[in-house]
Order: structure tokens, then C-alpha cells, then sequence
């Protein structure tokens, strides 16, 4: 988050608990059904990434954000 | 510059962490969307499906937590070895725990609901390589470890959210003299980018037998 995100401190703090949040609900802890979970983190982590406005497609390794690679 | 990793396993073999690179390197394949990494290094079963990776043929299925690398400084030494050169010199490695878990005994493991138990399990395993990495550079300044020593105990996986007791725990730990010590000193090292140590004696001292 913070490197290849390129998220700030307090960005990442609030990325993650909304990620938590919408997959750590009280129903996922019980009973849980691990399809049903999969699906509620893919989209919370796609809403992350729209959030900051890369697109879903982007790669770990993507020559298009090689900006991201020379922060410091 | 900045790399990333994260670290999944292939469900085949869930000891042996697999690693998403930002980055190329040699013989590095899977090259993952950044959606199916962090879903893929998340998902520990039993309570997420597996994440597959790859094109149809030759897809892969991975799961997270993999055993050993669940804190992963070890492997991120031989990554940063292999990335920027042996000789290349380390300021500080900042590793930060998430509490310091109970002992864990067979009275304690029964009757644990089965999340709780992988968590205790994971964090129980994180300790076990803080521990030997402890023992090891206890005498290099390069490495420093935090870890909140009192109350994290008994947070359950569904306390996540009661994070006022979490900060609470935090907070009485970095207020203890050694430790506030211990973080400015780590700060002073990061600011100031001197390194003391190189990656290879630090992949030495922590790798070899």
C-alpha cells in the first residue's frame, strides 16, 4: 500500500479497515462460506484500487507505472 | 527506488512461499494483476477459496499465510541480496509484529473456534522466526524488532475492530523508556539512509546453519 500504491500513512490506515470491514463481518465469522468471502475481498480490493485511480487490469509488474517504481 | 514484494503459497505446497514481485528479475514468471496478488496473499483458507494465477494451462491456485514466511524477514534479506548486490549496505530493517502471542499448549487449542486458532497459529509463527532472528543480530544495529509485549493475548479475530484496546496496548509500549530509545535510534538510522551492515553478512549470519 505504501510503496506501490503510493498510499501515505493515513491512506493505508483507512484502505485497510475499509477492506477489513467489508470482508470481517460478523456472518464471514461464523458459518463462513470461503466463495462468498473470496468475492467480498475481491471486490473491497478492487474498490481500494478505483480509489486510487489504477486501473484493475494493472500488473505487479507494469512497465505503464514506472513512476511508481522511483518514488525516493 | 522502491520494490515491492508480497509473499502468497501455492496451495500444492503451502511451505514454500511464492513471491509477487513490482519488478523483474531472472526466471520470475507469474506476473499477476495487483487485484490477484493481494487477493491471493490474504486468502488463508479455510475461510477464503484459493486465488488462481496464470493462464488457463499452467494456472496455479495460491493461498495465503505461507508457513515460515508468515513474517518474512528471512526471505526478504535474500530478496534485497539478490536485487541490489551483496555488498550493498542495509540502514534499517524495521520489522513490526502484531502482539506477542500466548504459549501455545494443547489445553488452549481445544475449544477454539477454527479462525482463531489459525491466527494464533500464524502469530505463533511470526514469533518463532523473531525469536531465532533475535538470537542471531541481537548485536547488529541494522535490525530492529517491535512488538507489543502486554494485552494483544487475548484479542480474538473478531476484537479486529476494537481498535481503541489495540491503540490502548500500543501505545503503554512505545511509551516504555527502552522502546521509545529503541524507535528514535531506528528513526535516526532511516533518516540519515547510513547503513552499517551489508546484505550479505546480514544473509549470512541469518540464513546459514
Amino acid at each position: 500500500m505504501l510503496g506501490h500504491l503510493r498510499m501515505n500513512v493515513n491512506q493505508a490506515i483507512d484502505s485497510l479497515l475499509d477492506v477489513a470491514s467489508a470482508v470481517f463481518t460478523k456472518d464471514s465469522l461464523e458459518g463462513s462460506n470461503p466463495e462468498v468471502n473470496s468475492k467480498k475481498l475481491k471486490e473491497a480490493i478492487e474498490d481500494m484500487l478505483q480509489a486510487r485511480g489504477i486501473p484493475l487490469s494493472t500488473r505487479m509488474n507494469d512497465p505503464n507505472r514506472l513512476e511508481t517504481q522511483c518514488k525516493v | 527506488m522502491i520494490l515491492s514484494v508480497l509473499y502468497a503459497a501455492t496451495s500444492a505446497d503451502i511451505s514454500h512461499p511464492h513471491i509477487f514481485r513490482t519488478y523483474s528479475t531472472r526466471g520470475s514468471s507469474l506476473n499477476p494483476t495487483i487485484v490477484e496478488a493481494i487477493c491471493a496473499t490474504i486468502s488463508v483458507p479455510p475461510q477464503f477459496a484459493p486465488v488462481n494465477i496464470g493462464e488457463r494451462l499452467v494456472q496455479r491456485k495460491f493461498v495465503g499465510g505461507p508457513l515460515g514466511a508468515n513474517n518474512p524477514t528471512r526471505e526478504l534479506i535474500r530478496e534485497a541480496g539478490m536485487a541490489f548486490g551483496s555488498d550493498r549496505r542495509v540502514a534499517q530493517i524495521m520489522s513490526i509484529g502484531c502482539g506477542v502471542p500466548p504459549i501455545v499448549s494443547l489445553d488452549t487449542e481445544n475449544g477454539e473456534a477454527g479462525m482463531d486458532r489459525l491466527m494464533r497459529n500464524t502469530a505463533a509463527d511470526c514469533q518463532l522466526v523473531a525469536r531465532e532472528l533475535d538470537a542471531r543480530l541481537f548485536n547488529i544495529e541494522a535490525y530492529r524488532r517491535f512488538n507489543v509485549e502486554r494485552g494483544m493475548k487475548n484479542m480474538e479475530l473478531d476484537n479486529w475492530d476494537i481498535l481503541g484496546d489495540i491503540e490502548t496496548h500500543t501505545r503503554s509500549y512505545i511509551e516504555t523508556n527502552t522502546v521509545t530509545k529503541a524507535l528514535d535510534i531506528s528513526l535516526g538510522y532511516l533518516r540519515s539512509k547510513i547503513g552499517t551492515t551489508t546484505l550479505g553478512r546480514l544473509s549470512m549470519i541469518t540464513i546459514t546453519n
